[in-house]
């Protein structure tokens, strides 16, 4: 991606990629909009239909705001020229990097699969919620060491 | 007009065309859960009558041949029940986290609530309204057997 101020068709392509993956994240992330505790009853299937429809439609918004923001944030960077770092530091960044995302993976995995008390599933939440900014964080880093 | 005008236009029918949708949806089905709209003339009056009673803090269950039972509720499952809802003392809420439903139970006030479980088992029933310091005591059980 060039720093061009004209998006071309491999930018747009780009846009709907990151559109598009965040959608599927944020489905993944809630089950696919699923309340897999409800029992069998008329009311639960107007519930069920609600939510379902609800959250995909909140998908739809998520991502394409998300997806945008991310795209043309990086898209449009502002271009600096730095010293270059010694490689090693960006190679730990990117350990981290890898290592967050894994422990992303693996704890969403278990809320959904684990038979876990609130109180845990609160707490599984939460380190969610701590390792996503600590991606932030380091994605901020690799572009802005100083 | 321009290209980034139509995108932000569509941005906005987008939200609204979600919502006006969400909305609809809404109003319809919390109307047929409301009136049991989805019921049959026949299985609205087949419809075995319960009173629910909310007190501090304890769920009261008036049974049609008189029996009360205290926290405890037991229906048949695929039988319909009309569920008149009231409070003998405080605002309460009587709500079953596995039927996705919460209903008032407001003192001097009788709702009425058809209720139909597909699925045996058993199921929490809490008041989901502050109803003063023993709030979190006012747990009961819903037994529904085949």
């Amino acid at each position: 991606m060039s720093n061009t101020k004209k998006l071309t068709g491999k930018d747009y392509a780009w846009w709907t990629i990151s559109v598009l993956a965040l959608f599927v994240l944020f489905l993944w992330v809630g089950n696919f909009g699923n309340l897999a505790y409800l029992t069998q009853s008329p009311i639960t299937n107007y519930v069920e239909t609600l939510w379902h429809v609800t959250y995909i439609a909140a998908g739809g918004v998520f991502a394409i705001f998300m997806g945008s923001i991310i795209f043309l944030s990086v898209r449009f960077r502002a271009v600096e020229v730095t010293e270059a770092k010694p490689k090693n530091v960006i190679n730990y960044y990117y350990a981290a990097l890898f290592i967050d995302l894994l422990a992303v993976i693996g704890i969403t995995y278990e809320i959904f699969t684990i038979a876990i008390s609130q109180f845990i599933l609160g707490l599984l939440a939460a380190a969610d919620l701590l390792l996503f900014a600590s991606i932030i964080y380091l994605v901020y880093k690799m572009y802005y060491q100083e | 007009m321009e290209k980034a005008r139509i995108f932000e236009l569509s941005t906005i029918i987008f939200a609204i065309v979600i919502l006006t949708v969400l909305g609809v949806f809404s109003d319809i089905y919390l109307n047929s859960i409301n009136s049991g709209a989805y019921l049959t003339a026949h299985a609205k009056q087949d419809a075995i009558p319960i009173k629910v009673i909310a007190m501090q803090y304890a769920w009261e269950f008036i049974y049609p041949n008189g029996t009360v039972s205290i926290d405890k509720l037991v229906l048949k499952a695929n039988q319909t029940y009309l569920l008149e809802i009231t409070s003998k003392d405080v605002i309460h809420a009587f709500y079953i986290p596995q039927l996705g439903f919460k209903f008032e139970a407001i003192p001097g006030y009788v709702y009425d609530f058809y209720i139909v479980i597909n699925k045996p088992g058993v199921y929490d029933i809490w008041c989901a309204e502050f109803c003063g310091p023993g709030h979190y005591l006012m747990k009961g059980t819903l037994i529904v057997v085949s």
